[in-house]
């Protein structure tokens, strides 16, 4: 007997990120025909700051791959901006950033040795990206 | 060259999104036809592949999901209408080419985005209720 309850949650969450997602993505348009998500990017962190602000990682982000990323809400960039603070914590100049929709894509290897740093804004193992996303823009973009 | 091959080699991604969309329908179908205790790899298979896809893809696999969802469960459960009701109308305003329509042009999403926003918005606001009301007769019953 499938536990009903469970796959409501399911549902709802999923539901509740699409409704966040749908309606924060107008960036997006301008590359709707072009990248579609794909690809990853790399930003430079000054290396004197050890938290950079994530906004400011995000719009130049924007200004130097829009095309790369489409098919991402802000609050998911936002949440990869997070991310990268801790990166530019291990004094990485030029991060690669790619992008993890599952907890399967996750790359867990030295971002710097392996040039290529997959991350989830995961706080515990057994969390799904929607639930932190979710969490994230809470935490940073407040719309009430 | 057949336009299906034109169109394989033009976007590759829509391709992972049908991939996807398969595989989230295969994941429930799966949890809905197991009999006894289902595996929690399935319902974390459906969340995964539900959850890669974009919004305007998912809606579709939200219609398909309810209906089948509803055809699963008993005559008298409470959401077994609703559910049905839910997946029908979605599937009666959401053409099985909307996502290719989406995809092909940007100025037909941004005329559906919002409105798309709040049929999540009520989707989500669906399921919380019914996850709530489906847990507490759990509670009742057990």
């Amino acid at each position: 007997m499938p536990d009903f309850v469970r796959i409501f949650d399911i549902l709802g969450t999923i539901a509740e990120r699409n409704d966040a997602i749908t309606r924060q993505q107008e960036f997006a348009l301008q590359a709707l025909t072009s990248g579609f998500g794909q690809g990853a990017f790399s930003i430079t962190v000054p290396a004197n700051v050890n938290t950079p602000d994530p906004k400011q990682i995000v719009a130049k982000a924007f200004q130097e791959n829009t095309n790369d990323l489409y098919g991402y809400s802000d609050t998911e960039l936002v949440a990869i901006a997070v991310a990268k603070s801790d990166a530019a914590k291990a004094e990485t100049k030029v991060v690669h950033v790619d992008f993890a929709r599952t907890r399967d894509d996750v790359v867990t290897d030295d971002p710097v040795k392996s040039g290529r740093h997959v991350f989830l804004p995961l706080s515990d193992s057994n969390e799904s990206n929607v639930i932190s996303f979710a969490r994230y823009r809470e935490q940073l973009m407040p719309t009430g | 060259m057949t336009s299906e091959t034109l169109r394989e080699l033009a976007n590759p991604i829509t391709n992972r999104y049908e991939i996807d969309e398969k595989n989230a329908i295969i994941a429930l179908q799966s949890i809905l036809t197991t009999r006894g205790p289902v595996p929690e790899e399935n319902y974390r298979r459906f969340q995964i592949y539900l959850s890669r896809l974009p919004p305007y893809r998912s809606i579709l696999v939200y219609s398909h999901a309810m209906k089948a969802i509803a055809s699963r469960m008993e005559e008298g459960d409470p959401h077994r209408d609703a559910l049905k009701t839910m997946g029908q109308a979605i599937a009666e305003h959401v053409s099985p080419d909307f996502a290719e329509k989406i995809e092909e042009n940007p100025e037909a999403y941004e005329d559906q985005r919002m409105l798309l926003a709040e049929n999540f918005n009520q989707i989500a606001t669906f399921m919380g209720q019914f996850r709530d009301e489906a847990t507490q007769r759990e509670c009742k019953d057990a």
